[in-house]
């Protein structure tokens, strides 16, 4: 039986190579960001003009654009490539270093470009964003415990909100692709590693970079806009938005390397047999959030630089009164903005299809039919994003057309929704605790998707749009669906990381209080909603009085689950029961090969010969 | 999903497999093309923003703004009252200098495709090809010269917000400046993609019968020349409201 300790503990001696890289830690990487912005913030002092235009936003973007580089020098990520110009490739050694051979824990703390390093890194940053974006949560909700109360300012509230909800993006947006695309699709597909291992790396660390920039906004005057950015409020803004801005774009930067990673490493570093209809179809779902990650993200690069170019140069893309126009912004960010919510929600309905078959034991309902409606899904949701402006007067002729492209929508999400369905469907359940995450997602995916559907015809979004009812319904799907998804794939995979099950009672006891939670908070939000109440605002009137407690009060609980998780998985890492390599007695690969897996996967490479999910099949 | 064990390749069982260079030239072939696709969806976004904001024209703003040029004036020259607020000033840039840049762009792309040809086609090992690269890399930087000359004629003006004067430019001013950074971000990727193939194939990584790194960059040199054309010519056909 193989345990978490034999994973941790260095069994040989560290390569010899690796070279500059051996002085370089998450240490030296925040030093020397520091250092860097220090540099860039002095530099700018001196060169530009304070008198001038946007200077206040321009040192803070110099300064924050020091930091990723500093960052990026300080971890090592920007070696390679100064390698490559240089002609100094690395050779075995060094690549054995870097990918962490023999190292322990240490190699947690590194740049290590071993895919499943790479994935738990994963794991920690996505907790480390939903934990800061659940502060903030507790903040709002606490403020709006009842009316008037003022737990925070007016502008720090403003702020909250602001910054919660872009956390709680880029958490929901790397929870379910960043840990499981990295840690078990390669081996799913038969691979040695991802396609590119040093951009594997390159792309955690820029996420890490971004992170403080986002958080940091909340240092330097807050930001009040909400998380879309709205202009011309955030032309006006303070200079918070400039971070907010450049860690949008330094994510980015992080989202494109890794979409292109997942995709080649499944188009081109499949083992012999895994034919394309042989593919898990969480891989499936890993490779279409990718293709749609990269058509989406470089509208946020783009709307984002925008934005601060108006601010820092004085251009007038977003300025109406010079020409410009709000309704480009709006374009521009929805054109990113609601692909961007499949781009978090496929891997999640991709994991949870995943745990279905294994735990219903039966072969995964209509393979094909899940495959289409991911792609269905990607390539619908291009065309919707005006719905998100039918009340702001833009284009009234495209309305119609639009409403028809966003409740075709639902097409896809509800063969989606079947597949699990019919999966179950006479599947001799096994209810373990990942199955759980699966059946509060169907729960909750129904409400978050019918509300959808309501909120797509434009007569009802006249009057929903801008309340807590689209509050509601959205956090139903990103709360309600992904994050089950994400804590339902955890849960799954958690012995393939660890060599340990997560704690069954504790986790249970999570689930019924987030579950629970989910359901007082965000119901009793939509009656706020359908009684008037606008979102984004600090108080309210006393109407309201009953329904905000009760959501908070809800709220509370989530968050209770959500430390109980916590707990569940820290103590479970060490003192969890062991499990073995392939407790679920799963098909897919990543359970055919030991816990824990070895550096490069695989002793010698598999031969597939059939497809992934034949449970209830004659061996 | 029903599994045989095989060898597939071959291993010094110390950890490492060796994959060969044909295997990892298509992996970076597909990678490049799909980096070429994001860049892809930049451009269109750019290319809305510029034709979006030509078509809606608001306040009438797309070449011409209520304010000041800057020539000649300072912020204070304007404090002192010299401000009479004029409109309807073209402000085009040139387009005989956008198409320089265009040139500037395309040639270094041929460039490197003759030398890319040439290293292929050699038998023994050519020495030439550092040449074309670094040739390549300085027609990259003409066309970055080129580029800033064009910025700094991006006309800026004093205008009146909230009871004091800032510098704002047309929104044909900041898509141009938009499509202008563009470029130089892109021409400095290539410069430094330039050095890179100079300074390998001096030092032998780069030769006649492994040449695929060279093909790569002329994959997304080329497309950083067919997208300039592409602006260009929007840039040239689409001006003037």
């Amino acid at each position: 039986m193989t345990t978490t300790l034999e994973h941790l503990t260095p069994v040989g001696a560290v390569p010899a190579g690796g070279g500059f890289h051996r002085r370089l830690n998450f240490f030296t990487a925040l030093i020397s960001g520091g250092l860097f912005a220090f540099i860039a913030w002095a530099l700018s002092h001196h060169f530009l003009n304070s008198d001038g235009r946007g200077f206040s936003d321009q040192v803070t973007v110099l300064a924050s654009i020091g930091w990723v580089l500093g960052f990026e020098l300080g971890i090592g990520a920007l070696t390679p490539i100064g390698r490559w110009i240089i002609g100094k490739d690395q050779v075995h050694d060094d690549e054995l270093y870097l990918a962490g051979k023999n190292m322990g824990v240490r190699r947690h703390w590194k740049y290590c470009t071993d895919h499943k390093v790479v994935g738990v890194q994963y794991i920690v940053v996505t907790a480390i964003l939903l934990g800061a974006g659940g502060i903030l949560a507790m903040g709002i909700r606490t403020n709006l415990m009842t009316p008037g109360l003022h737990f925070v300012n007016q502008q720090v509230y403003n702020s909250f909100l602001s910054v919660h909800g872009m956390l709680m993006i880029l958490a929901l947006i790397v929870a379910v692709a960043g840990p499981w695309a990295n840690f078990v699709v390669p081996i799913m597909v038969g691979a040695r590693d991802m396609a590119f291992p040093r951009l594997n790396a390159l792309s955690l660390w820029t996420l890490v970079a971004a992170i403080p920039l986002l958080l940091g906004s909340l240092a330097i005057g807050g930001l009040d806009m909400g998380w879309v950015t709205q202009a011309p409020i955030s032309e006006q803004t303070g200079v918070g938005f400039d971070l907010f801005a450049m860690a949008i774009v330094t994510f980015t930067i992080s989202t494109t390397v890794a979409g292109i990673n997942t995709i080649c490493t499944v188009m081109t570093m499949r083992t012999k047999g895994m034919n394309l209809e042989r593919l898990p179809i969480f891989v499936w779902a890993s490779v279409v959030a990718a293709a749609l990650g990269l058509y989406a993200f470089p509208f946020f690069l783009v709307v984002m630089s925008f934005n601060l170019a108006d601010r820092m140069v004085g251009t007038s893309f977003f300025v109406a009164s010079q020409g410009g126009t709000g309704w480009l912004q709006e374009n521009l960010f929805w054109l990113m903005g609601h692909p961007e919510v499949y781009v978090i929600l496929i891997p999640a309905v991709g994991a949870l299809m995943e745990i279905t078959t294994v735990f219903a034991r039966k072969p995964l309902f209509s393979y094909r039919t899940a495959l289409g409606s991911m792609v269905g899904l990607a390539g619908l949701s291009a065309l919707v994003w005006a719905h998100h402006m039918f009340t702001t007067g833009w284009a009234p002729s495209l309305g119609g057309p639009f409403m028809v492209t966003t409740e075709m929508i639902s097409i896809p999400t509800g063969l989606m929704f079947l597949v699990i369905l019919g999966t179950l469907w006479r599947g001799n359940i096994w209810m373990r605790l990942p199955m759980y995450w699966v059946f509060g997602f169907l729960f909750n995916f129904i409400i978050g998707g019918v509300t959808g559907i309501y909120l797509s015809d434009i007569p009802v979004d006249n009057q929903m749009h801008g309340t807590m009812f689209v509050v509601a319904h959205f956090h139903y799907v990103f709360v309600g669906s992904v994050l089950f998804g994400a804590i339902g794939a955890l849960c799954f995979w958690y012995p393939k990381v660890t060599g340990r099950f997560l704690d069954e009672r504790l986790g249970k006891l999570s689930f019924w209080l987030v579950f629970v939670g989910v359901q007082v908070t965000f119901l009793s939000m939509f009656v706020s909603g359908l009684r008037g109440m606008p979102r984004r605002y600090s108080s309210y009137e006393m109407i309201f009085e009953h329904t905000n407690l009760v959501s908070t009060i809800g709220a509370y609980t989530i968050m209770a689950g959500m430390l109980v998780l916590l707990g569940a998985v820290i103590t479970s890492w060490t003192g969890g029961e062991p499990s073995g390599p392939n407790p679920w007695n799963s098909k897919t690969l990543e359970w055919l090969v030991p816990t824990p897996v070895p550096l490069e996967n695989f002793e010698v490479l598999p031969v597939i010969t059939s497809d992934p999910y034949t449970y209830g099949e004659a061996q | 999903m029903t599994v045989t064990d095989n060898h597939t390749e071959h291993q010094d069982h110390s950890g490492a497999h060796h994959e060969a260079p044909e295997v990892v030239d298509g992996r970076q072939r597909l990678a490049i093309w799909l980096f070429i696709g994001g860049d892809f969806v930049s451009m269109g976004a750019l290319m809305f923003t510029y034709l979006y904001l030509r078509g809606v024209n608001t306040t009438n703003g797309w070449m011409s703004i209520v304010g000041m040029p800057t020539q000649g004036r300072t912020l204070a020259t304007l404090e002192a009252g010299d401000y009479t607020p004029i409109t309807n000033i073209e402000s085009k840039l040139s387009t005989s200098l956008n198409w320089e840049i265009v040139l500037a762009l395309v040639v270094s792309a041929a460039i490197l495709w003759i030398g890319e040809r040439q290293l292929r086609a050699a038998r023994t090992n050519d020495r030439s090809f550092p040449f074309y690269a670094i040739l390549a890399s300085a027609v990259a930087t003409v066309a970055i010269w080129l580029q800033l000359e064009q910025l700094q004629k991006v006309p800026q003006y004093f205008v009146s917000s909230n009871d004091s004067s800032v510098l704002m430019h047309t929104t044909y001013g900041s898509a141009m400046m938009a499509l202008g950074t563009s470029v130089i971000i892109h021409a400095v990727i290539l410069i430094l993609l330039g050095i890179g193939l100079t300074i390998r194939s001096a030092r032998g990584v780069i030769s006649h019968d492994r040449w695929f790194q060279v093909r790569l960059v002329r994959f997304f040199w080329v497309w950083v020349a067919v997208s300039s054309v592409i602006l260009g010519g929007m840039t040239t056909l689409f001006a003037g409201h």
